[in-house]
Order: structure tokens, then C-alpha cells, then sequence
């Protein structure tokens, strides 16, 4: 059976992609060489299920994505041309299947920055008022220990939730797969620009909400 | 994006400039410029830290959540559908 990726023709990336160090296992697997395909699997899973987790959100339904990405990327290794990194077209991918999951339980939920002026407005505001002693600049000081924190956690689900769908996936791309920007314009269909500035506002939206939901709950 | 031709940069304006500043896509004497303001003022200092922090946060926590047993599975799944 033949499943359809969900990577339209037309946001396919179309320039080449410079030193993809997946190339050589990438070449191997489409001739057929199975241990091959696997190793690519090992070595993108953790970040395909990240990637689907920022979007779904559910656990189990982020390991059925990542079971469908491998899939598809087995079952269509042709249609992949080479000319994006590997890695940025499974994730791509992988973020398709995300949204498609998304769609179909809630498809009025599409969501856009525009959703979210109030917090936008906020987002936009200056940086006076900003404290080295604020508690998310505090829980900044210490990453490894802010992300096993519960109200941490709890505070980056929420602020996760609150961003539109396609900002949300274009984040988790340049987060996990550190994609640049002109890789990302390709992905996505659209312009360097564009992704400059959507990533920015995604940005500065979601330190706003981190910012909003850890107010007054430093680390201890 | 054009940037100011003096090359001076308010509280306001290092705002605009973060996403490219941490992007490294910055001019070199914009980027001067935007150290230099960074360097006097400390609530842009801390908004850089929570700007940075935010992506980052995201990525670890997300990370922290993927089962040990993921890719057990996820190959056993695999292999069942398409070696039949």
C-alpha cells in the first residue's frame, strides 16, 4: 500500500542541501539495505517523537505519529530527492502527520498569531520592566534543573498549547533540528523573511507566556 | 530587514533585533551595537536571558518526555510492516 505523504510537491525543498551527513546511510537504505534504514530510525527517533509531542501533545497519539513518519519515510525513501538535510524532511513530515491528527479530532482549531493580539501586544512590549531577579530570568540561569521542574513543566505545556499549530511546528523544527531558516522557508513554502519573522513573534510569544504563567514561582 | 544607519540601538529597537541576534544573522556593527547597549542595560540583558531560555526550555522538556522503550517498539512496529 502506498501511503501519502503529507509533504505537498509544491513546499518540497528544490535548492541542495550542503554536507547532509545522513546522505550515505540515506543512499543505502533506498537501494534496499534495511539496517541502514534502521540506523537512520535510532538516530532521529527521540526528536521525530519530540517534534510530534510539541504538537499533539498526547503521548501515545506522538508514538503513533512517529510510527506513520518511519513509515511513510520507508515506504516513499524515492520520493526523497535529496536536496533538503534528511533530517529536516523527517521532521517535516513527521510535523505533517502532527497537524493532520490535530485536524482531525478539532478542525476548526487551526489557530493563528492573530488569535492571540492580547498576548501578541504584550509580546511586543519593551523590555523595561525586565529583572535579572524575575523568576523566569532566574530559571533561565539553570536549564537543566528548569526543564525537570514541575511548575516549569507545567508552564511550558500551557505556553506550548496556547501557540498556533503551524508557528508551533515551525519552532519545533529550528528547536530540535536547528534548521536554518532558508531550509525552513523551503519546508514551509514560504519566504526567509517570513520564517525570520514568524519564528521571532513565536518567539517573543511564547517567552510572554512563560514569562506570565512563573511569575512568582523562582526556583527554590 | 534594514537596520538604523548609526547603528544605535534603544530598548525598543534591541527587541526587534533579538530573533536575528541570536540567529546570528546580524551585521557585524549592528551586532556590536546591540552587545554594547546589552552590556548597560540589564533589563534588556534579561530579557535576552528569558528570549533564549524560552526555545530551549521548550526543547528539553520535550526531550525528557520520550518513553525509554520508543525505539524497541518503534523497530519491532517497523519491521512487522514491511517485511511481510
Amino acid at each position: 500500500m502506498q501511503l501519502a505523504v503529507p509533504v505537498p510537491p509544491e513546499i518540497e525543498p528544490s535548492g541542495a542541501a550542503a554536507g547532509d551527513e545522513d546522505e550515505p546511510l540515506v543512499e543505502r537504505a533506498r537501494i534496499g539495505d534495511y539496517v541502514a534504514f534502521e540506523a537512520l530510525v535510532r538516530k532521529h527517533q527521540r526528536r521525530v517523537f519530540a517534534v510530534a509531542l510539541g504538537i499533539v501533545k498526547n503521548p501515545a497519539e506522538a508514538e503513533e505519529v512517529v510510527q506513520e513518519t518511519f513509515l511513510s519515510a520507508f515506504e516513499h525513501l524515492d520520493g526523497f530527492r535529496g536536496e533538503a538535510r534528511f533530517s529536516t524532511w523527517i521532521f517535516r513530515v513527521a510535523s505533517n502527520h502532527a497537524l493532520m491528527k490535530l485536524r482531525k479530532k478539532r478542525p476548526e482549531a487551526v489557530g493563528d498569531l492573530a488569535d492571540l493580539e492580547p498576548s501578541m501586544a504584550r509580546a511586543r512590549a519593551r523590555s523595561e520592566g525586565t529583572s535579572p531577579f524575575d523568576a523566569l530570568t532566574l530559571w533561565a540561569r539553570r536549564p537543566d534543573e528548569a526543564a525537570a521542574a514541575h511548575e516549569v513543566q507545567e508552564a511550558l505545556h500551557d505556553a506550548l498549547a496556547a501557540l498556533p499549530e503551524e508557528e508551533r511546528a515551525l519552532l519545533l523544527l529550528r528547536s530540535l533540528d536547528d534548521a536554518s531558516h532558508d531550509e525552513l522557508a523551503r519546508t514551509f513554502g514560504t519566504t526567509v523573511s517570513a520564517v525570520k519573522s514568524r519564528l521571532h513573534r513565536t518567539r517573543l510569544l511564547l517567552r510572554t507566556l512563560l514569562d506570565e504563567r512563573l511569575r512568582g514561582k523562582p526556583p527554590p | 530587514m534594514s537596520h538604523d544607519d548609526h547603528h544605535s540601538v534603544d530598548c525598543g529597537r534591541l527587541v526587534e533585533l533579538l530573533g536575528e541576534y541570536v540567529d546570528d544573522q546580524l551585521p557585524a556593527e549592528v551586532k556590536s551595537a546591540v552587545d554594547g547597549h546589552m552590556s548597560q542595560c540589564a533589563p534588556c540583558l534579561a530579557f535576552l536571558k528569558q528570549y533564549r531560555f524560552a526555545p530551549e526550555a521548550v526543547r528539553a522538556h520535550l526531550l525528557q518526555q520520550v518513553p525509554v522503550d520508543l525505539e524497541s517498539r518503534l523497530l519491532t512496529f517497523l519491521k512487522q510492516r514491511t517485511h511481510k
